[in-house]
């Protein structure tokens, strides 16, 4: 039986899964639920000066056969009054005291509400805080959320804001919403951040309705950007989580958000550098319950990999994660095709005739029987054959590591040399 | 479509060239691909130079890489 225990900037869980910050964790009820369903922490829905919401607020992009591949919302920060929720959190807490509890928090970009709030919280009973700089939707219109959270400046100096007064670990959540994360990672470190989360959502249209050219979801007739996420936004985190897990001057803890709904996604993210993960849409998809699963899954991983503690897993794959000018261009793969799984749906070829370099052709087998092969010699390993072919094991991708590895970076310090 | 063999082609004549004892002494590379000045080596008894054209990544990829064995074998005998 591993350890699935972590410690997160102080913060300790008895498990990495956490439900991040929003509908799933708007109640006590529903806190203490997921509690007894397994999960180690919960970050409550953003508190702050209530709002009021609209009506159809989420909306679901199935694709293929897979509801819920996305998922937008349009729903702001909590609608009910602080002492309320602070309420629920002292009880929660005083039932759950084994189990995180974090306020996830957004006022508006001014000292004094940072104090008040971060004080009042922390009052409760909270293990942590979350600073909300990633809604992209509604209070970014107000200068919060997104809007704050794309200025570096206005991340540093609302993290230290909100520093002056916490006892509290301070966990700031970063939008994606911006081109390069890591500038306002770091400026969460420089503000004093204990650690920083990622990703909130995206911004997104989910769809036009062709019959009433409504957007999709709409109020009355029209309809606004929202938040992203679910599975499809999962490989937009990882990539964000690693980028910023690389960087030496951003040396703080990592909480990875995106699309995680199993053990499998919440493995990926902390070899990449996360050492919790927060699940929001894939709970509100299938419940509480989905934990037990993700549970069972990562201990049965980390047992199976030797590990003592899941903690072990964070951050390995980390240093394989490089620049792209620092990748080996004498390596090559090159597609094979195996007749015994090849079901003669002639998919690869199209892709590799439409799309690709050409090298996957016709030819005769001993029986007559046409059948496919790749031109080993013109194929440029890029794998869309093996994407496109619905027949499992009937591509594979073979290694042809090279004796000396040649890196672009290395390539042009060379040429430059020569005159180049 | 089959740029191996165009590929081939250019690495035919770098190596044709290696073999009469050039060696790579100036590299450009702009928008329509590398071009590769080789000169004879010291020891011969003139200063021709020849300017190949690569077009193919593969060919521009094999060049460099022959670069490197050529500072490699620079660097071991000093010269």
């Amino acid at each position: 039986m591993a350890d699935l225990q972590i410690d997160f900037a102080g913060i300790k869980s008895k498990n990495p899964f956490w439900l991040a910050s929003g509908p799933p964790t708007n109640t006590g009820y529903q806190v203490q639920r997921a509690f007894d369903a397994g999960w180690g922490g919960a970050v409550w829905k953003t508190l702050g000066d209530p709002v009021i919401n609209v009506t159809s607020r989420f909306s679901g992009l199935n694709y293929g056969g897979q509801r819920v591949a996305g998922f937008n919302n349009i729903e702001l920060i909590t609608d009910r009054p602080l002492e309320v929720n602070l309420r629920e959190i002292r009880e929660t807490k005083r039932n759950y005291p084994d189990h995180a509890i974090i306020a996830s928090l957004m006022v508006e970009p001014k000292q004094e509400k940072w104090h008040e709030i971060v004080r009042r919280v922390e009052d409760a009973g909270v293990d942590g805080l979350e600073l909300n700089f990633g809604c992209p939707h509604g209070m970014a219109e107000r200068g919060m959320g997104s809007a704050s959270g794309q200025v570096p400046e206005l991340v540093e100096k609302q993290t230290y804001w909100a520093k002056e007064a916490a006892e509290t670990p301070v966990i700031v959540k970063l939008t994606p919403n911006i081109t390069d994360i890591t500038a306002t990672a770091f400026a969460a470190a420089q503000g004093g951040a204990d650690a920083i989360s990622m990703i909130n959502t995206i911004n997104s249209l989910m769809g036009v309705d062709l019959d009433s050219w409504n957007t999709i979801p709409n109020v009355a007739g029209k309809g606004t950007h929202g938040g992203y996420c679910g599975p499809a936004v999962k490989p937009i985190a990882l990539s964000m989580v690693a980028e910023c897990a690389r960087e030496s001057d951003i040396p703080i803890p990592i909480s990875g958000i995106g699309g995680i709904e199993n053990w499998r996604d919440a493995a990926e993210f902390m070899l990449m550098g996360a050492s919790t993960v927060q699940v929001c849409t894939a709970a509100m998809h299938h419940g509480f319950r989905i934990v037990e699963d993700m549970i069972d899954g990562l201990n049965n991983y980390v047992d199976d990999k030797g590990l003592a503690s899941v903690m072990d897993l964070v951050g390995q794959s980390v240093p394989k994660y490089l620049k792209w000018g620092d990748l080996d261009l004498n390596h090559k793969v090159v597609a094979h095709i195996n007749q015994d799984y090849c079901i003669h749906c002639n998919k690869c070829h199209i892709a590799c005739e439409d799309a690709a370099h050409q090298c996957i052709e016709f030819f005769t087998d001993a029986d007559g029987r046409r059948a496919l092969s790749v031109r080993e010699e013109d194929c440029v390993g890029c794998n869309l054959c093996s994407i496109v072919c619905p027949a499992e094991g009937a591509i594979t991708m073979i290694d042809k590591p090279s004796e000396v590895s040649m890196t672009w970076n290395e390539r042009q310090r060379m040429i430059s040399m020569f005159g180049g | 479509m089959h740029e191996h063999r165009s590929f081939l082609e250019e690495k035919r004549k770098i190596d044709e060239l290696l073999q009469s004892n050039f060696h790579i002494v100036k590299v450009i590379e702009n928008l329509s691909g590398a071009y590769v000045t080789m000169q004879r080596s010291d020891d011969a008894d003139d200063d021709l130079s020849v300017t190949v054209h690569l077009l193919s990544a593969d060919a521009r990829r094999y060049m460099t890489n022959v670069l490197f064995a050529q500072r490699l074998k620079q660097s071991m005998t000093g010269s």
